[in-house]
């Protein structure tokens, strides 16, 4: 495992949960665009950024969902996506250490996509949204589904 | 709801738009356009109808059901949509600000409609390898030419 403050690297994934309102379909598994949609409310809107967490700082990557209600994280899938790919899109990640309990490892953010951007000017948005679904969707890059 | 959505009809009318030309759907989801899905349009309508039952934090992150005029709207576009043969979106979404979101998402280029918290109905298509949608507002009331 890396120390969360080691330099993000070409070779790690991140990972991201994804809301079983974002599944398309389960068999096959594919997510549609709105899995990577920046929140715009609530108490953490994402003005900095989408989040995601270096897979490579946690032990297991059922981990990231330790901020979710138990009763609720069957309801959320997990994909991943490798940095290699990010830096193509030029959507890099920045690291941005979670301090609220639980705690979770390896939290970084995509300012490339974030609450002000979205709200702002989302036809420039969704097409970098649609690119990271599709890239899942080709992939099969999920390392959990939703069970609900 | 009425009167909103007369406001709103009015409103959209007064602008120049994008006519309420849903052929722009059919025409980006070619694959489709012999075929008229009546099972996926129930499912769609069926999808409507629970996101009106949706209650406080439906989405799990604090979010509030979505306003009946919204809905309403969403029903609207939907029977328009159909009522004209088109294909039925792939998927039906709610948003956490409030918006309702049709997708088509298994052809060439992704098409959605976005209805949002104001009443503006959205239809936005990406083309492959675009660096932006192409997106324009209609009004379910103006009639197709």
């Amino acid at each position: 495992m890396k120390d969360q403050e080691a330099p993000i690297t070409d070779d790690e994934w991140v990972l991201r949960r994804v809301h079983t309102d974002n599944f398309m379909s389960l068999d096959p598994p594919r997510i549609n665009p709105y899995a990577f949609k920046p929140q715009l409310t609530g108490r953490f809107p994402d003005t900095t950024g989408i989040s995601f967490y270096r897979q490579a700082c946690v032990a297991d990557h059922n981990h990231v969902l330790s901020k979710t209600n138990e009763a609720k994280r069957d309801k959320y899938g997990i994909v991943r996506i490798p940095i290699a790919f990010l830096n193509s899109l030029n959507l890099d990640v920045h690291r941005d250490d979670d301090h609220d309990e639980p705690i979770v490892l390896g939290h970084v953010v995509m300012p490339g996509i974030n609450s002000d951007n979205y709200t702002q000017d989302k036809d420039s948005v969704l097409p970098k949204m649609k690119l990271l679904a599709d890239y899942i969707n080709e992939q099969r890059a999920f390392l959990r589904l939703p069970s609900t | 709801m009425s009167t909103v959505l007369e406001s709103n009809q009015a409103a959209l009318m007064g602008r120049e738009q994008y006519k309420a030309n849903p052929r722009h759907i059919a025409t980006s989801t070619a694959y489709f356009s012999d075929t008229f899905d009546r099972e996926q349009w129930e499912r769609c309508f069926a999808k409507l109808r629970e996101i009106r039952s949706y209650e406080h934090d439906w989405n799990d992150e604090g979010a509030e059901p979505l306003s009946e005029d919204v809905l309403s709207m969403a029903f609207l576009v939907a029977k328009m949509l159909r009522a004209n043969l088109q294909p039925a979106p792939t998927q039906c979404i709610a948003t956490e600000e409030g918006h309702v979101i049709f997708i088509w998402d298994e052809c060439v280029e992704y098409s959605e409609v976005e209805i949002d918290r104001y009443l503006r109905c959205t239809f936005r298509k990406i083309r492959p390898g675009a660096k932006r949608a192409e997106s324009t507002e209609f009004s379910p009331f103006t009639p197709i030419v």
